[in-house]
């Protein structure tokens, strides 16, 4: 069950963001923009939302970051369904370190 | 302008997507490739191109790491119980590598890129009798099947305590130069702790994207991901990846394998160059 449902989350992980990533470059290459800083979910949406093709260029990097942490969420969800708390706790461990990484800078 | 601009981003393209395909013909990370061309041939400062080139192994290593899920090659509780130490080791390799001169970099990664190529040329394999069932506290045993014989490989897995240790090292080399560690938690794996080269290369392949998520993430919180730029590199990276793993089998990968041996010691001494200053 394990299996199945981690390559699932590959899978569509990828397949959305490179969907993304392509369009996202595609539209660059045909009406320019001035960023070049990636940004955060909301300011892209708001970037795609006024023309600016590197808001669909953050999206796409975003589902890219998010494909392996989403990884790790289904894993924990799959041990905790199937009791295995030693690695429900290994997988928490993982996720704790990451989220570190997010607020490391502040 | 914009036609250069153009050619400019078409030349990264051609790049990452070369990547990707002797990355998956080699059995190594994009970066080793993608940090080099970016730094020597396109200009770019280290920490851009580590973090363009984190994107492109996140990007590559998904992609193939599904297949071997798919395949049940990858041992999946031995990978999660490892990314303990590559996530911590990658985070704070990041973090140095944010706050380090970029020629001390280029230094670090020419000593990489050559002992690659020194691992490339030698590659050893362990010839042990895999032994099946539990050691220590946590079950990490698990089994495969041979395509090509229909034969099931069963094994344990030994010194965790080391492959720990390794594997924060490993980490570290991922967040510190952009790779994706491959080179160290590979032999580590079937060496030390008696997982079948296979199986090493399949559980190695699945860590990879989340070590190297793990230092992303501080790069972009650093500002040091250039969003067009590690586009361009993630989507080459993947397709070029996908298109290896298509042509692997009608390529002689020993022969390409010393060609690119010599290629790295070549570009180790062009970064050595770099980080002397002889060489923008």
């Amino acid at each position: 069950m394990l299996n199945r449902w981690v390559r699932l989350v590959l899978v569509i992980g990828m397949w959305v963001s490179m969907t993304l990533l392509v369009a996202g470059l595609a539209w660059y290459a045909v009406a320019q923009s001035t960023g070049n800083i990636t940004l955060g979910p909301l300011q892209a949406i708001d970037a795609i939302l006024q023309g600016d093709p590197i808001g669909l260029i953050s999206l796409g990097i975003l589902c890219l970051i998010a494909t392996p942490l989403l990884r790790i969420l289904t894993s924990f969800a799959v041990f905790a369904q199937t009791k295995e708390w030693k690695f429900v706790l290994v997988s928490a461990i993982v996720l704790a370190i990451i989220v570190l990484a997010v607020f490391v800078k502040a | 302008m914009l036609a250069m601009e153009l050619a400019f981003a078409i030349g990264i393209l051609a790049f990452a997507l070369l990547a990707g395909l002797l990355g998956s013909l080699l059995g190594l990370g994009g970066g080793i490739i993608i940090i080099p061309a970016l730094t020597l041939v396109f200009g770019y400062p280290m920490q851009t191109a580590i973090g363009a080139s984190l994107m492109a192994v996140i990007a590559s290593s998904t992609g193939s790491a599904s297949y071997y899920v798919e395949e049940g090659l990858s041992n999946l509780r031995l990978g999660m119980v490892l990314e303990i130490a590559t996530t911590l080791g990658s985070v704070i390799g990041a973090l140095v590598a944010v706050y380090t001169d970029q020629y001390l970099l280029a230094a670090a990664f020419g000593i990489l890129l050559l002992y690659s190529a020194v691992h490339m040329i030698r590659r050893p394999e362990a010839t042990c009798i895999y032994k099946p069932g539990p050691c220590g506290p946590l079950d990490l045993s698990c089994s495969y099947t041979e395509k090509n014989d229909g034969k099931s490989v069963e094994y344990g897995v030994q010194k965790l305590g080391r492959g720990m240790f390794a594997s924060l090292g490993a980490g570290g080399m991922s967040g510190l130069l952009g790779v994706g560690g491959g080179t160290i938690q590979v032999p580590v794996m079937n060496l030390w702790m008696g997982v079948p080269m296979r199986a090493a290369c399949a559980t190695s392949n699945f860590m990879i994207g989340v070590t190297a998520l793990a230092g992303a993430v501080v790069y972009y919180q650093f500002g040091m991901v250039q969003p067009v730029l590690a586009g361009i590199v993630a989507v080459g990276a993947f397709f070029g990846a996908a298109i290896g793993s298509r042509v692997a089998h009608r390529i002689n990968g020993e022969q390409l394998k010393r060609l690119f041996a010599v290629l790295m010691i070549f570009v180790a001494a062009l970064m050595f160059l770099k980080a002397a200053g002889v060489i923008a």
